[in-house]
């Protein structure tokens, strides 16, 4: 059976084997010669099962020629030298795949590993403190939308502004932290780059000072003084989206790529975590204040909160470390308490309203 | 011709065959699976494309076997180049959404409309690459046309579809059928498609009803679940509305009843659908007749659903084993900061992580074995082409195109 390439016609062929395979019409007008392929051009491509289907360099490039005879299909793998050869359907080599892949795919993750680190830290220095801004504008609406409303009280407002404000003249950050009171169960606070604070008031209820307090906000200060919310989104971010991009969506794959990333964000964050603590260390010391009150604060809150969504324990386990850095070199409270008896009553009435 | 004429009057003369063996498949996937897991998921492009060699050069046509020259080179390097495109594109998605959720929370999401319509291009151009690397008889398919019109017709239905809770499908995918059939040819024989979608949606209206049913009376169930007994306790419960609470509850109940016979119904609509398209698929005077019956495909679909139930309960109860021998209460998710947190032994992680692994690659090949080759086998079976006198001397034409589309739908996690 031939097909010339050109049309769809199909042909019954007679085979002669000379210095090249001749092949010849048998129909009428019979004998006519159709094409001379070379042995050493002929190929062999997918055909259906019991039959040897070739095609030739030589010839166009679509031309095929089916033979079912086992006679000649013994002839033919005599004669070819090349019939898996390039330009053919040639069995592809497995260990070269794999290898090659694994080089890649080693390549890559060395990059992404050491490289993505690096970069974001850089990047985070170069880019002005004010980019952040929009980035906490954009998570602002998602967060009030997520948690709970803002509580509002003219006293409880002031009072939470003169504690933050305290802080503030401790921490020096670049734009002064605005600070937000949601009403929420979950003992929670957070600050996100660009300088807005939230406290959830569950973590209000819990605490029994306003030196708890003031350390854990400081705490969250010492984030957005270190702009961790903007390196870890330009490391996990350019990481996920590397990893995904290049490995696709491919069942197992992903999955061990994505532990191996929590491991790196998890060494980084713990990290990240002791700066803060130290930052938050420093800010109450240079007010005169102690830093074990955080301490005391983070053991009241147990358990996730009752929404379901992690209490601020999830990403900042009490480990026995880090109580120790906390007690270490502590300072009785020698500067004045950071907000009057009346100012911290006035702040924890503030969402009860 | 009219569809119904074509299947009662004229009988098919050329038959189509499906030799392909299903332990010869099972085994190309399985292995494949494996060396796509040790291969970071490189190996996908090798596999692709064994498996389509296997279906088409396997699909006889009058005698006949389909031909696929696709190469995984081609494949691979379709992939690298839409990387490049892609890699600017989702930066962009991503600074863009930000612009957009300061102006307003959530209102990046029309972007990801944007996204999925950039997939429909996607889709057109994998399609073009595949059949122009089809050959039978020693002649080229190939496609005209241009991805973004069909990505543009596929928007414009959305507005139609969604609405209509996906009643208006039937149209919807007669309209793209027919731009695509229009556009596609074997070599200098055009295509064209001549069923409608009324034809279609008279045969499967009742199963997407039924389908919706089950999810219908869930959602409804819960919805008068939470306003009858009160929520999360922020508001005073009313004063006894026994009743609807019971309502609800049957309608819960009757829901996930539903939802055990979604496979079956699945599998009748497909069949349908497939019975329905190649009938309506014309060459020049070439026609397919389709002798599939509707409960054709659900002998598949069910072996699926229940193995992979099978195989996910086996899981289940690894894992279940697994916590137990180790004393330790959390599931899988906290399974890592356990790790961290000296609470999981190394290899307790490692064993949960390695079940999760088999779960997935299992999965795969089994979608792989039951909703692609058997499904495809079935439906050769049950199909025979009439008037192939026509296709006796079809002139050769069209060229290659490259494979960019195929790894545009890989970059955006779509396709075959």
């Amino acid at each position: 059976m031939f097909f010339d390439g050109r049309s769809s016609r199909r042909r019954t062929v007679a085979l002669t084997f000379g210095d090249q395979l001749l092949i010849a019409e048998t129909d009428a007008p019979a004998g006519r010669s159709l094409a001379s392929w070379p042995y050493n051009a002929i190929r062999r491509v997918d055909g259906a099962e019991g039959a040897l289907r070739l095609a030739c360099t030589t010839a166009p490039p679509l031309a095929r020629l089916e033979l079912r005879d086992p006679a000649i299909r013994a002839d033919i793998l005599r004669r070819c030298p090349a019939l898996d050869g390039p330009g053919g359907v040639s069995a592809v080599s497995v260990p070269r795949i794999v290898s090659a892949s694994l080089a890649a795919a080693a390549a890559i993750l060395a990059m992404v590993w050491f490289g993505m680190p690096f970069l974001a830290d850089r990047l985070t220095v170069v880019l002005p403190y004010a980019w952040e801004k929009p980035l906490g504008d954009a998570v602002d609406t998602r967060v009030r939308a997520l948690f709970g409303a803002e509580c509002e009280d003219p006293d409880g407002d002031a009072a939470l502004h003169k504690l933050v404000g305290r802080l503030q003249e401790a921490a020096r950050l670049p734009i002064a932290p605005e600070p937000v009171l949601l009403r929420s169960k979950v003992p929670n606070a957070f600050a996100l780059p660009g300088g807005r604070v939230y406290v959830l008031s569950g973590l209000l209820d819990r605490a029994q000072s306003p030196d708890e307090l003031a350390a854990v906000l400081s705490h969250e200060l010492g984030h957005v003084a270190h702009r961790d919310g903007l390196r870890r989104l330009l490391r996990e971010g350019g990481t996920s989206f590397l990893v995904g991009l290049l490995f696709g969506d491919v069942t197992g794959s992903g999955v061990v790529l994505m532990t191996g990333r929590l491991v790196l964000s998890a060494s980084h964050s713990r990290a990240a975590e002791t700066a803060a603590d130290a930052f938050a260390v420093k800010v109450m010391h240079s007010l005169g204040r102690p830093a074990t009150p955080m301490g005391a604060l983070l053991q009241r809150i147990t358990g996730t909160g009752e929404d379901g969504i992690p209490s601020i324990l999830r990403d900042h386990p009490l480990t026995p470390d880090r109580m120790a850095m906390l007690e270490a070199d502590d300072i009785p409270a020698t500067g004045p308490a950071l907000l009057a008896a009346a100012e911290w009553q006035a702040l924890k009435r503030m969402c009860s309203g | 011709m009219s569809v119904a004429a074509i299947s009662t009057d004229i009988v098919p003369d050329a038959p189509l065959a499906f030799t392909g063996n299903n332990g010869v498949f099972r085994r190309l996937v399985t292995r494949g699976a494996l060396l796509e897991l040790i291969t970071f998921g490189f190996y996908r492009f090798w596999l692709t494309t064994d498996i389509r060699r296997h279906l088409w050069s396997h699909t006889e046509i009058d005698g006949d076997a389909l031909e696929y020259i696709g190469r995984a080179k081609e494949l691979l390097f379709g992939f690298l180049i839409a990387i490049s495109v892609l890699g600017p594109l989702f930066l962009a998605y991503f600074v863009l959404g930000l612009e957009f959720e300061r102006y307003k929370a959530f209102a990046s999401l029309p972007l990801y409309l944007l996204l999925l319509a950039f997939g429909r291009f996607a889709a057109y151009r994998a399609r073009r690459y595949r059949l122009t690397r089809t050959i039978w008889r020693g002649v080229r398919f190939w496609m005209t046309g241009s991805g973004w019109s069909y990505a543009a017709r596929s928007v414009l239905w959305w507005p139609v579809l969604v609405p209509s809770l996906g009643f208006a499908y039937p149209w919807q995918s007669a309209a793209l059928e027919r731009y695509k059939l229009r556009h596609t040819l074997y070599g200098s024989l055009p295509g064209r498609f001549e069923a409608t979608g009324w034809q279609l949606f008279k045969r499967v209206w009742w199963v997407w009803l039924l389908g919706l049913l089950p999810w219908l009376l869930l959602f409804g169930g819960f919805v008068a679940e939470f306003s009858t007994t009160g929520g999360g306790g922020q508001r005073p419960p009313p004063s006894g509305d026994a009743g609807s609470g019971m309502v609800a509850g049957y309608a819960i109940v009757l829901g996930c009843l539903g939802l055990v016979a979604l496979p079956f119904l699945h599998a009748v609509r497909r069949a349908k659908e497939w019975a329905w398209w190649t009938a309506g698929i014309r060459f020049g005077n070439i026609a397919v007749a389709c002798r599939l019956r509707p409960g054709g495909l659900i002998g598949t679909y069910w072996k699926l659903t229940g193995l992979g139930l099978l195989v996910f309960l086996g899981y289940a109860a690894a894992a279940a084993g697994l916590t137990a021998v180790l004393h330790s209460p959390a599931p899988v998710g906290g399974a890592f900061e356990m790790l961290l947190h000296g609470r999981l032994p190394v290899w307790g992680f490692a064993a949960y992580l390695a079940m999760y692994l088999v779960l997935g690659i299992v999965l795969g090949v089994l979608a792989r074995i039951y909703a692609l080759h058997r499904v495809w086998q079935r439906v050769v079976a049950a199909c025979a082409v009439i008037n192939i006198a026509c296709a006796a001397d079809v002139a050769a034409a069209g060229d290659v195109v490259s494979a960019f589309g195929e790894g545009l739908a890989d970059g955006l996690d779509f396709g075959l």
